[in-house]
């Protein structure tokens, strides 16, 4: 098996284990709609401050739930017994990184373009128009979300703390994607120049690039035993 | 001249912050010591 | 190394009783802020120290993975409580010098709320190593966190400062330095130069006492040995 198809075998590993369990997307999405929903209580229904906070919601309802798949990440693995399995395997560290990484990536996305419909009717949004632009962004800042998470979730799941290690390290490191992704899709809805929106998406692909080469080259110190 | 009350804060917290820092240092560092003479006590009794 | 910390904390003494002198009775008083400006002089060398408290911790994080000398893990370990606390300065004497000043006691001031996200990443990694325990784990954990926590502060300073380009406010930190009569940049420097040796009588002292920590550690192995 080459590389690549030693990551994807990993990606795909997780993407059945949950396609068998159902428990982790289940419970991001239930704990998303949730957030979506309860934030619309602090509005009267239809006032234009609902249409200024959404972006902030949405990402809100994004990160919390992102936050719960990424602890479930390591936890089964650990739990289970599987990680061992997993670092004696002929692959090399990056690889396992990457492979979770992906696997993480795509549960978020999924979560996310399953709570968008429902965002967009109780939020009553125009979104059509720029649903292409508003992927882009979704997926990149899940990228970069992700990358960061991955790493310190397999540092989170080896302390005393677990659960609440995760959050305490990564909303700090991850507040530029947060940033950046709100008001990217703040000017998508308030349809500014498009500069503007390019402008942050610079941001959030310099994250990215940044951020993946640096968790993959610094992931083998975290698993080393 | 009325804003003293303010620069008083300010400095009183650095240095409330400062000697609270060193003070806790010294406490710990008293600590291990205390503990250090205690297992140098046991490993001479043994 | 005890010798060194006693000489340099008898000179930070003398430092600091002159750099008060300068501070108080030298340097002008500022025609539009008044008296409160004098909180700067201890404001801004805080942030010196605490940036270069950060990165030391980056510094010795990398040399410790190259290295494995648990000697640079615990400069690092020192070192970020050590820029803990200065940031944890900078972010009180910020809002109590900003009040009387500008009528505010928060800005979202790209330097301001960088230096606020920054004592949010150590303060995470000093939970982090009160969470691993002392083992070589915790070392690495903490280092693999330090770096990436480091490569981060300038895209939060760049994010930040994006953020309120697009968001119009009233300039209210501009022209620190521009205006600055030659007597208080005399002063500022003089703080500087104060703060620096303030660092480091702090990260000898820390050290000490992680040297010992490391003497129970051994003696407590040797008499586990012992008993066997």
């Amino acid at each position: 098996m080459n590389y690549l198809g030693k990551i994807l075998a990993i990606a795909y590993k997780d993407l059945l284990h949950e396609y068998r369990s159902r428990e982790t997307i289940t419970t991001m999405m239930i704990f998303s709609f949730l957030v979506v929903v309860i934030f619309n209580f602090t509005f009267d229904p239809g006032s234009s401050y609902a249409l200024e906070a959404a972006p902030g919601i949405i990402w809100v309802a994004f990160t919390f739930s992102g936050m719960l798949g990424l602890n479930r990440s390591f936890i089964y693995e650990i739990d289970k017994g599987c990680f061992h399995g997993l670092l004696l395997s002929p692959v090399d560290r990056g690889a396992i990184y990457l492979g979770k990484m992906i696997g993480n990536i795509i549960f978020m996305t999924i979560v996310e373009l399953l709570t968008l419909p429902l965002f967009i009717v109780l939020f009553n949004l125009q979104f059509s128009n720029y649903l292409l632009q508003l992927l882009v962004i979704i997926v990149l800042a899940t990228i970069g979300f992700a990358a960061v998470g991955t790493l310190f979730s397999a540092i989170a799941v080896n302390t005393k703390a677990r659960e609440i290690m995760l959050p305490i390290l990564l909303f700090p490191v991850v507040v530029p994607v947060i940033l950046s992704a709100v008001n990217a899709t703040g000017s998508l809805l308030r349809s500014d120049d498009w500069s503007q929106v390019f402008a942050w998406i610079r941001i959030l692909l310099a994250f990215d690039v940044i951020f993946v080469a640096i968790c993959y080259a610094t992931f083998e110190y975290v698993v080393e035993e | 001249m009325e804003n003293l009350g303010y620069l008083f804060a300010g400095y009183a917290v650095v240095w409330l912050l400062l000697f609270g820092y060193m003070f806790s240092i010294a406490k710990r560092q008293k600590q291990l010591e205390k503990e250090i003479e205690l297992l140098k006590d046991l490993k001479s009794e043994n | 190394m005890e010798r060194w910390t006693k000489w340099l904390g008898l000179l930070l003494l003398v430092g600091m009783i002159l750099n008060l002198y300068f501070i108080f009775i030298y340097a002008p008083i500022e025609k539009t802020m008044g008296i409160v400006q004098k909180i700067f002089y201890f404001h801004v060398p805080s942030a010196f120290a605490a940036f270069l408290a950060f990165f030391v911790v980056a510094l010795f994080s990398v040399a410790f993975l190259m290295k494995r000398n648990y000697f640079y893990d615990r400069i690092s370990y020192a070192s970020a409580e050590i820029g803990v606390m200065f940031t944890t300065i900078v972010l009180v004497t910020g809002p109590i010098w900003a009040k009387p000043a500008w009528n505010t006691w928060w800005s979202w001031d790209p330097r301001l709320t960088t230096t606020l996200i920054l004592w949010f990443i150590y303060i995470g990694y000093l939970v982090l190593r009160d969470f691993t325990g002392e083992d070589e784990r915790g070392a690495r954990f903490a280092a693999v966190f330090a770096i990436v926590g480091f490569v981060d502060v300038p895209i939060v300073y760049f994010s930040i400062r994006w953020w309120r380009t697009i968001h119009p406010q009233p300039v209210l930190m501009g022209g620190e330095g521009s205006g600055l009569a030659p007597k208080m940049l005399f002063a500022l420097m003089f703080s500087l130069a104060v703060f620096l040796i303030l660092y480091f009588y702090l990260l000898l002292t820390r050290l000490r006492l992680e040297k010992a920590r490391m003497d129970v550690n051994e003696m407590k192995k040797a008499i586990a040995l012992q008993e066997q």
